[in-house]
């Protein structure tokens, strides 16, 4: 079956689908309007870029002694101004907002996600990670490289934790060696940055000062080769100040080829004891907490009840659910939780909490999420098939303003079309192009699937041209939704954060 | 006459989805767009004092943010026009090669007329001002645009 896309309009759509959720970035903007004060540049920058590419190539790892000296005095601190480097794009400035949701007040590091800047970019085995870094409201700081290493540190950690290393060990046969190093420093003195190995040789590490708010260093580095015998590995970091005082050490520690082949047969016998094992049901009973307190949001559907208090307490009334209903969540495990539009999110975040089913529930999202919410949810356990047996639905949803009834609609088109393509039998189909898929679609699923990228509402369309295969689905709403595979392997999509396809 | 920044910003705060999405069209980048309406917004916001009023804001704005995508999209293939691969790639228009084709083909100027006037529902003279032509030939190249894209998708072969 054929299709011609012939309208100029649907053409456009398609081109270029619309943007939403766009980060504001005006205050970034406007700060260029006021000419800005001549730039004071360091004299050591360059220096230290130049030096850094000499001991790249030519002084990994050399004797403490000589032009090593010399040049590792060079390229040891690289000083960064905070206000002058680029603003994080939304996609990081989530990641530092995100790390305040679900962490209980007292421990939610506070990073203020709009003051994230990019500090630098780090090159590791041919791969560029860049570094991020935001502030936050202790007075501390949150960092992450390339979204994988990363961490926060509150103020008052600044004078006990002079430098904090990560490393990863790789394994050499039995013996280990480390590989990967990435950390903080938050010695305002730290000068020169130095990983010791077992043969009495050392290799200069640069770091990258960022100037406060953030007032601390960052590194991340490879070891270089040579370095992965018992004889050569690496012993130490050591973080010293310009007169050669050692600010702080961290000492990496090796388990011997009898401590690796003890670990590794302590986990064994512990996998198979538990898998022998028949699983334990767990209950999550409601906590004794508070009444919500005024003012009260409440709201209702399928016989269940909601009141959400100004003091982050949720209780669940399900004295009355429907039988229908009830049957989606009589089970040990389900989720409550609240949803609301946070920034730096395309769609409304949903905070769930575990409960076991009961006539009343209670949920305590302060601190974690504050009211007032756009709308609470029960979801049931009972597993997800595609055609989901609740229309794509939660088993329970509350809309407590009424653009929460848009958010559930445009939510159920994209799970119904993440679960259509996640199906085992898709994850087959979708490899196929052409005329292949169409005859293998048409097999499997009849007129469920149509032909072409605007099907009606309640159906998904497709479209195939070379290896490029996309599946669409229109809320009723009007939203679009579409997921596009390149010889079946996931290539674009815009379901998140709506639904997660694989 | 001298724009203020408070004009500048309520343009920003009201267009930004459009120009997000324009930037995205013209530079074939669309993860880069943000990044291009803010940096043409720096740059307009630093030559604030060389608005002479000559047209209107919004379209001096807007020449700004295309003239920045279409430098974006020659720093990524210093040497190639927006071609069907770099289209069908970068616009998340995977589901439609075809339809990225068709629009590759079109002269740029229509492109930049119909993404003007479909994506930010510009009038035709705020599309003159951005372009830098008449507001009659805004017309004249969006029926043009308009025929040409039409003719082409007739051709494609959607399955």
């Amino acid at each position: 079956m054929n299709r011609r896309i012939t309208s100029v309009a649907d053409a456009l759509e398609l081109y270029t689908p619309p943007f939403a959720g766009v980060d504001d970035r005006w205050a970034e903007i406007a700060r260029h309007a006021v000419p800005a004060p001549a730039p004071r540049r360091s004299w050591r920058r360059p220096l230290l870029a130049a030096a850094a590419v000499v001991v790249a190539t030519t002084l990994i790892a050399t004797p403490a002694f000589g032009i090593r000296g010399l040049i590792a005095d060079l390229i040891g601190r690289i000083d960064v101004t905070f206000s002058s480097q680029q603003a994080a794009p939304v996609e990081v400035k989530r990641d530092f907002y995100d790390l305040g949701l679900g962490a209980p007040g007292a421990f939610a590091p506070q990073a203020i996600a709009s003051e994230a800047r990019q500090v630098t970019t780090f090159s590791v085995h041919g791969t560029r990670h860049a570094l991020w870094v935001a502030p936050t409201r202790s007075g501390g700081y949150c960092w992450q490289i390339g979204g994988g290493v990363g961490g926060c540190r509150e103020g008052k950690q600044r004078t006990t934790v002079p430098l904090s290393v990560t490393y990863t060990n790789a394994q050499h046969g039995a013996m280990q060696a480390v590989a990967l190093i990435a950390g903080d420093i938050t010695a305002p003195t730290a000068h020169a940055l130095t990983i010791d190995y077992a043969d009495g040789t050392h290799t200069d590490v640069p770091f990258y000062y960022v100037s406060k708010p953030i007032d601390a260093g960052f590194f991340f580095a490879a070891i270089p080769a040579g370095h992965d015998t018992e004889a050569t590995r690496p012993r130490d970091v050591v973080l010293r100040d310009a007169a050669g005082h050692s600010l702080g050490r961290t000492t990496f520690h090796y388990q011997t080829a009898a401590q690796v082949a003890a670990h590794r047969a302590r986990i064994e016998h512990d996998l198979k004891r538990l898998r022998s094992q028949k699983r334990p049901t767990l209950n999550y009973p409601s906590p004794n907490l508070p009444a919500p307190t005024t003012p009260v949001q409440t709201g209702g559907a399928g016989g269940v009840t909601v009141t959400a208090g100004h003091n982050g307490v949720v209780v669940f009334d399900t004295t009355d659910v429907s039988p229908a209903v009830r049957k989606l969540i009589d089970h040990n495990a389900n989720g409550y939780g609240c949803f609301k539009r946070l920034p730096y999110h395309s769609a409304p975040v949903t905070v769930t909490s575990s409960r076991t089913f009961a006539k009343r529930v209670a949920i305590q999202l302060d601190g974690v999420m504050s009211p007032p919410y756009m709308g609470c949810v029960i979801e049931g356990t009972y597993g997800h098939r595609w055609p989901d047996r609740n229309g794509n639905h939660s088993a329970v949803e509350i809309a407590l303003v009424p653009a929460a009834k848009t958010f559930f609609t445009d939510r159920a088109a994209a799970r119904d079309l993440a679960l259509f393509v996640r199906s085992r039998t898709m994850h087959a189909v979708r490899k196929l192009t052409g005329a292949a898929l169409s005859d293998a679609l048409r097999r499997d699923y009849g007129d469920q699937i149509v032909a072409g990228a605007s099907p009606p509402v309640g159906r998904i369309g497709y479209t195939t041209v070379g290896a490029t295969t996309t599946f669409v689905e229109r809320s009723p709403t009007g939203r679009r939704f579409f997921i596009s595979f390149v010889n079946g392997r996931l290539h674009d999509q815009n379901l998140k954060p709506y639904a997660y396809p694989f | 006459m001298h724009a203020a920044l408070a004009d500048v910003e309520a343009i920003y705060r009201r267009a930004l989805p459009s120009l997000c999405r324009v930037a995205a069209a013209v530079s074939g980048d669309r993860e880069a767009a943000p990044d291009i309406v803010q940096e043409a917004f720096v740059r307009a916001v630093r030559e604030l004092d060389t608005y002479r009023g000559e047209s209107a804001l919004e379209g001096w704005l807007w020449r700004i943010v295309v003239n920045t995508a279409r430098n974006h999209r020659r720093s990524l293939r210093p040497t190639a026009e927006l071609t069907e691969e770099t289209a069908a790639q970068t616009n998340g228009a995977g589901e439609g090669a075809g339809v990225a084709a068709a629009i590759a083909a079109l002269p740029e100027r229509q492109r930049l007329v119909l993404f003007l006037r479909y994506y930010a529902d510009l009038d035709y003279g705020s599309i003159a001002a951005a372009l830098d032509i008449s507001t009659g030939t805004v017309g004249a190249t969006l029926n043009a645009g308009r025929s040409a894209l039409q003719q082409l998708l007739t051709k494609q072969e959607v399955a």
